[in-house]
């Protein structure tokens, strides 16, 4: 009797957490559902029609795929998208792990407060920090161009020089490169060092927190067999800080991928012969300017794919040589 | 010898981690220097680090000739409500997943937890297009709600809330609590750290967003910061003075917070690698 009389509580029970899980996470899910899982589809469904948002959507299969795979401005924005990520990505590993290395010395005094210098561009906001970087990059009255200029140089047109700066470089021997090897503009270059002067301090503070985990032992046991500081740091130290490597390069390369702010704000028109329209600022011309949704849409998920594939390449063959001790 | 030597080491090690924190403190000073100089000095004499004739010029201007009053009222209302409603949001679905039994549970976590995957910007075309169509250009919810609730914080705070021992909870349960109840009077205290963590990264990441309120305002008097200072900056001119204050003006609010928080702040990003 009783018996029974527990199970029907039981199922009573868990009917109401039943009931109760799904109240509770009523908000969080009603959000998402709206924002972001009914907008997938909605894309994914989208990206197979052409829409110019004044007449009804026509369906037109994978047209707009093949259009943004056929078109030299989609290429060309991925092409200037890599290089921000391959100017931005290495230099921003090196010299966080090079202050990190610095920093970990524990009788040092002031860890916390270089630590905190470092960190504030990270807080910054993107649009502010943009509008000083292209201060300080103004072609007159900048002050990259005056130290220039007092060094016996000539001034730069920093955000109007289309050339790339492999390009300029190969100039001195007339040598023209393929379109693929000329390099950022330098108008790309001035927006690769801000990202890399917002990314330092994370990096910096990322990794001296892996190198603060790694055990004092394995050190000592390496100086008992004889090893120089540069084995010590190749044999023991990066190893074990892959983890940290990798996780930035992961969190670097989807943060990079989306630049925009800057982008707009140094160069509006995408920059000089549009060598600074990454893929984020071609999407949003060709949505909001020529309002070919369906086509953005596609370039979108393209985009997605991209960088989901790159994600799974790092986690399938570089986190095989990542060391989690 | 050898402690000699290494006192050289420390020096040189100092050496150059000052010059590191001036290049980063560089952009910091020499918009806050430019900021105080007249438009006549600026051109006159852009390169002087220490302002000839201060004035506070460039800041009157900037809220006098634009609505910058109006475009900081706004990201604090849009900033603060986005923060309060993804602390709301988190802590009740946070306290079911890692707490309540019920079918589906798991499969719905995962599901949250894959809409972290998805870069944020490339969503943003079809989310334009929602909220356009539910009327919410140019308002408040249009740029709050979309970002009421994420799976990020529901993941950091079910991680939390996942180490919180169960016996306090059974004592507040024979007490007669229910789990709204509980939620309030035992988690919410003892989550404080974590939340307070939520509460300075939304705050941050509401308060720099650029992108999406680009998309959904077209009036002036809806712009957030960010927003009202790129569109400055596009219709301004070579007004450095007043573009630099208002860079300043846009920065104050995060780096206070920042300055404040910085200890606690840099540990949470060690420990779970927020941004």
């Amino acid at each position: 009797m009783t018996r029974k009389k527990n199970l029907v509580i039981l199922k009573h029970q868990k009917f109401r957490n039943f009931i109760k899980g799904y109240i509770f996470i009523s908000p969080t899910a009603l959000i998402l559902t709206v924002f972001v899982f009914f907008p997938l589809i909605y894309a994914f469904v989208m990206s197979f029609h052409t829409w110019n948002m004044s007449s009804a959507p026509i369906y037109t299969g994978f047209q707009n795929y093949v259009t943004a795979l056929k078109s030299v401005d989609f290429w060309n924005s991925m092409l200037y998208t890599s290089y921000y990520i391959l100017g931005v990505l290495p230099l921003s590993l090196i010299l966080g792990l090079f202050f990190a290395l610095l920093l970990r010395d524990s009788t040092m005094r002031g860890t916390s407060i270089y630590r905190m210098i470092y960190f504030m561009p990270v807080v910054t906001s993107p649009i502010a920090a943009a509008m000083g970087f292209n201060w300080i990059f103004e072609n007159q009255m900048g002050i990259a161009n005056h130290l220039i200029e007092k060094l016996g140089g000539q001034p730069v047109s920093w955000l109007s020089t289309p050339t790339g700066i492999l390009q300029m470089l190969f100039n001195h021997f007339n040598v023209v490169l393929p379109k693929v090897l000329q390099g950022p503009s330098l108008a790309m270059c001035v927006i690769i060092s801000l990202g890399i002067w917002q990314n330092i301090g994370y990096a910096t503070v990322i990794y001296l927190a892996g190198l603060q985990s790694i055990s004092d032992t394995y050190y000592e046991a390496a100086s008992l067999d004889g090893a120089t500081k540069w084995k010590k740091f190749w044999h023991i130290t990066l190893p074990l800080l892959s983890p940290s490597t990798f996780f930035l390069l992961i969190m670097f390369t989807i943060a990079s991928f989306q630049v925009f702010g800057p982008i707009q704000i140094m160069t509006p028109a995408g920059g000089p012969l549009n060598t600074t329209s990454v893929i984020v600022f071609y999407l949003y011309k060709q949505a909001f300017s020529y309002y070919n949704m369906g086509y953005a849409m596609a370039v979108a998920f393209l985009l997605m794919g991209i960088i989901l594939a790159m994600t799974i390449f790092q986690f399938l063959f570089l986190e095989r040589k990542v060391n989690y001790e | 010898m050898s402690e000699h030597k290494g006192i050289w080491m420390k020096i040189l090690k100092h050496s150059i981690l000052i010059a590191g924190a001036f290049l980063m403190l560089f952009p910091f000073f020499w918009a806050l220097s430019t900021s105080f100089k007249s438009l006549r000095e600026v051109f006159r004499n852009p390169f002087s680090l220490i302002p000839l004739h201060p004035t506070f010029g460039n800041y009157v201007a900037l809220f006098n000739k634009i609505p910058f009053a109006r475009y900081l009222l706004n990201s604090f209302i849009v900033a603060s409500l986005t923060t309060i409603l993804q602390i709301v949001t988190a802590m009740l679905s946070a306290y079911a997943f890692s707490r309540l039994k019920f079918k589906g549970r798991n499969l719905i976590f995962y599901a949250f937890l894959a809409t972290m995957m998805i870069p944020g910007q490339l969503l943003m075309i079809p989310q334009y297009l929602i909220v356009a169509k539910f009327g919410w250009i140019n308002t408040y919810q249009g740029l709050i709600l979309p970002y009421a609730a994420t799976a990020v914080t529901t993941f950091f705070l079910r991680q939390f809330f996942m180490s919180i021992p169960k016996d306090l909870e059974d004592a507040a349960v024979i007490d007669g609590c229910n789990s709204l109840q509980v939620l309030v009077k035992i988690f919410l205290p003892l989550s404080k750290p974590a939340i307070s963590t939520i509460a300075v990264f939304s705050f941050m990441w509401s308060w720099n967003s650029y992108f999406w309120p680009l998309l959904i305002v077209n009036v002036p008097q809806m712009r957030t910061v960010q927003l009202g200072l790129a569109m400055f900056r596009n219709e301004g001119g070579m007004q450095w003075g007043q573009f630099m204050a208002g860079s300043v003006i846009a920065t104050l609010p995060i780096l206070i917070a920042y300055f404040f928080a910085q200890k606690h702040f840099i540990k949470s990003i060690t420990l779970t690698g927020l941004k």
